[in-house]
């Protein structure tokens, strides 16, 4: 019965297996041997153009996200324009380059003086790439994006992923290239960017080093891999895609993860924390739950930006005495957030977003996009305002208040 | 002729609806009205449903008959067969627009290096057959597929509705009437799918048609206003960017997974109302030239789809060729047929409702036949009424 129903309905066989060859025999895709998949890039200003290197994995039988026998790999080129330099890199190793697993790319702070919003065009035209590459700055990006090698190969290629569990939790900052070009066109014009610095810890490795005159290609085994990213690293400040500066200390750096929306987790070492019978201690607050919001309204032909942080789900996970000071029973407990302490690193906080507003400020960075919220949701102000001021006269007369709630310990 | 169900009709509405606007439209959209968008696709909801209530009560006058068979009869033939061959035509440039969207769709996203000329082959095979066959075999795919495509929109949406500041879309500006036609003319291509209803006419068993056909519509016109306010809100100052917005809106969805887009089997579901909609309006076109022409449907078909791969591969290369065409030629020719031609359809029908017929039509041959002696195309043009009182009578 099966045989006479396909002896009536042949055709079927002969369209399904169509349907599932055709597309693959007519994509002519590559080989995987043929491939080369870029990850990562660093772009650096050279003489008449860029230099582009790029981090590459060759794909081989057996490789896996997690090690096996995957390899990373980096290639330079020098280009008049980035993509160029992409396929100047794949016609010198000979192989294909595919640029959609593209995760991050590293800008060298040679080009700040350039557009970068405007040297990032291609990720948003070419169709093949994904716009929600990872962006970070670096002093010198090709010294830099090889460090990655001493990382370990699933950080190493899943950048992105490292950053928004930074971000997350604090401690990163996760500018997608997406954003960061979208960001230039609103009346903010203010982007960041956070640094990669990858400190390097020791290694056992057999490098294979090859260089020649405009392209150098470096192979490294490694077996044990120490390198990590800095907790904290300084974020850079632009303006219509122009660097302007950079949040550098700890506490400016605080200040913007305190006020960040995205980070949701907050884990934070605080100081000088007095208790009743403790005085100076260090706390490490703990908080699952962030929110932020802000409101802006023009009153007196001044911009006033009032911003409220609301933390909860706290704990306190560690207390630190000094002076040979000695807590009460009940006070040890986690859950134990007196009014007194909650006021103090409320305080603390504030003083730390205000800090990096001010920072900011200085620089004419529009850091908490307060200006697109104007717009936004005060339609008539903003137009009414910006008739007869600039983005720089708005910074200069914005007071800048913050709220820091800190909600009662919860299990 | 099988005639579609309400069910069938309704599906196929709302398959058509989604599928033709979730590629270029948006993008298209934004670089006339930026953000504004979605704004633009509400107030056409207006003038649109007043044409599709138009359109409803042309399925009342014409009493179980499509509009061709109606005008026939009362009007005259000529006139029939202009409106066949602009329904014709009609439809051959809409093919166009869910086509170039799955063009788009596997040589941008989803291959990087794919021979188009050769791999469109495959659906246009599928587009002949399903042009050369009736509405009710589209019907039944689109009651099957309607599941996945329904799960696959829902899935894209709930990707990325969490990825989305609405705040983005905000502020609203108001849209000049200077504006709001100039959008008209632009976006002849994807707007107005009520013309798909005008077609059904006389093609789906009454019960319950004009109800369930203006829910779905409006729901269907709600769902592709929020697919643009969340694309918008994604994209915000970049929207003019992505060719094939469905794909588009998922990639913020997936930055903390290593598995790549896993997200496009949803696209894929979705994907499949686009390959539904372009054979659904290669039926129409093919059944209104064969109508007009009196060809067999199987020549019409293949005549079609011929002219489609030549459009598709030499002519409209690419999406930016098509659209400049449709500003440029075709906007008037499709702005008429979408708000002209059922207002006059209405005046003509109210007119002559109560008109005999220009010549007897008879409900059964004069000479005693038996049914297999009947030609199929007469059997054809009868009306279900009528084939009814055949049966009584034999």
């Amino acid at each position: 019965m099966i045989m006479r129903f396909f002896k009536k309905h042949i055709w079927l066989l002969v369209a399904f297996f169509a349907i599932v060859l055709f597309p693959q025999s007519l994509s002519l895709q590559s080989k995987l041997d043929g491939r080369i998949i870029i990850t990562g890039l660093a772009i650096d200003k050279a003489e008449n153009g860029f230099l582009v290197t790029a981090q590459t994995i060759s794909p081989s039988s057996g490789s896996t996200i997690n090690g096996g026998q995957a390899e990373i790999s980096f290639f330079s080129a020098q280009s008049t324009t980035i993509h160029e330099g992409i396929k100047k890199i794949a016609a010198e190793t000979g192989k294909e380059a595919g640029i959609a697993h593209l995760n991050y790319i590293v800008l060298g702070s040679s080009l700040f003086d350039l557009d970068l919003a405007n040297i990032l065009d291609f990720v948003v035209r070419e169709e093949h790439t994904d716009t929600t590459v990872l962006l970070l700055v670096a002093d010198n990006a090709k010294e830099e994006i090889k460090k990655v090698k001493n990382l370990e190969l699933g950080t190493a290629v899943a950048m992105r992923k490292t950053f928004l569990t930074k971000q997350n939790q604090s401690n990163g900052l996760l500018m997608i290239a997406n954003q960061f070009i979208s960001n230039k066109f609103n009346p903010s014009c203010s982007s960041i960017i956070s640094y990669l610095e990858i400190e390097n810890g020791e290694q056992e490795q057999n490098s294979d080093v090859n260089s020649k005159e405009g392209q150098s290609s470096e192979q490294s085994n490694t077996n044990v891999k120490k390198g990590r990213i800095k907790y904290m690293s300084p974020i850079a400040l632009f303006r219509n895609g122009y660097y302007k500066g950079k949040l550098q200390t700890a506490d400016e750096v605080a200040g913007f993860h305190f006020a960040n929306k995205h980070a949701k987790q907050l884990v934070w070492g605080f100081e000088n924390i007095n208790y009743k019978n403790a005085e100076g201690c260090k706390v490490t607050f703990q908080s699952k739950k962030k929110k932020v919001s802000m409101k802006i309204t023009i009153t007196d032909d001044k911009p006033h930006i009032n911003m409220n942080v609301t933390l909860s789900n706290n704990s306190i996970i560690e207390i630190i005495l000094s002076n040979n000071d000695t807590l009460w029973t009940y006070e040890t407990q986690k859950t134990y957030l007196p009014k007194e302490v909650r006021s103090q690193l409320e305080e603390q906080i504030k003083s730390n977003i205000i800090k990096t507003f001010q920072t900011c400020k200085n620089y004419g960075i529009d850091i908490f996009n307060s200006c697109n919220k104007l717009e936004q949701f005060n339609k008539s102000q903003f137009d009414a305002y910006f008739k007869n001021h600039n983005l720089d006269q708005y910074l200069n007369d914005a007071i800048f208040d913050v709220n820091v709630k800190i909600d009662t310990a919860t299990t | 002729m099988k005639e579609l169900t309400t069910r069938q009709a309704v599906i196929l509405l709302t398959i058509t609806q989604i599928s033709t606007k979730i590629h270029r439209m948006p993008a298209v959209l934004s670089q006339e009205f930026a953000n504004n968008g979605w704004i633009y696709l509400m107030l056409s909801l207006i003038p649109d449903l007043l044409i599709l209530l138009i359109v409803l009560r042309i399925s009342v006058l014409t009493k179980g008959r499509t509009i061709y068979q109606v005008l026939s009869m009362k009007v005259g033939k000529p006139i029939a067969i202009i409106y066949s061959l602009i329904i014709g035509l009609f439809f051959l440039y809409k093919i166009t627009t869910p086509f170039k969207g799955i063009h788009e769709f596997f040589v941008s996203a989803v291959f990087d290096n794919l021979e188009w000329k050769y791999f469109s082959v495959i659906f246009l095979l599928l587009i002949s057959f399903m042009a050369a066959n009736g509405l009710y075999r589209i019907g039944r795919t689109g009651e099957v597929l309607s599941f996945f495509i329904l799960i696959g929109f829902i899935g894209v949406l709930a990707l990325a509705v969490p990825t989305a500041r609405f705040s983005n879309i905000l502020p609203t500006e108001i849209i000049s009437f200077k504006q709001y036609s100039m959008g008209g003319k632009t976006l002849t291509a994807w707007l107005a799918d009520f013309i798909t209803v005008l077609y059904f006419v006389g093609r789906v068993k009454e019960n319950k048609f004009k109800l369930s056909i203006s829910i779905s519509f409006i729901i269907s016109s709600l769902a592709i206003i929020f697919f643009c306010i969340t694309f918008y809100s994604i994209y915000d100052n970049l929207s003019t960017y992505p060719n094939v917005a469905i794909s588009a809106i998922t990639e913020f969805s997936l930055l903390s997974s290593n598995l790549g887009r896993i997200d496009w089997i949803l696209v894929l579901f979705v994907m499949a109302g686009s390959v539904l909609t372009t054979g659904l309006y290669a039926q129409f076109s093919c059944e209104s030239f064969h109508e007009a022409t009196k060809f067999s449907k199987k020549s019409v078909a293949v005549f079609l789809v011929a002219f489609l791969y030549i459009i598709d591969n030499y002519i409209f290369t690419d999406s930016e060729k098509f659209l400049n065409f449709a500003f440029i030629y075709a906007s008037w020719f499709v702005l008429f047929v979408n708000y002209v031609l059922p207002l006059m359809l209405w005046i003509i029908l109210e007119l002559v409702k109560n008109k005999n017929p220009k010549y007897a039509y008879y409900p059964y041959p004069i000479r005693k036949k038996s049914y297999s002696e009947l030609k199929l195309k007469q059997w054809n043009s009868l009306t279900p009424k009528q084939t009814n009182k055949r049966r009584l009578i034999k």
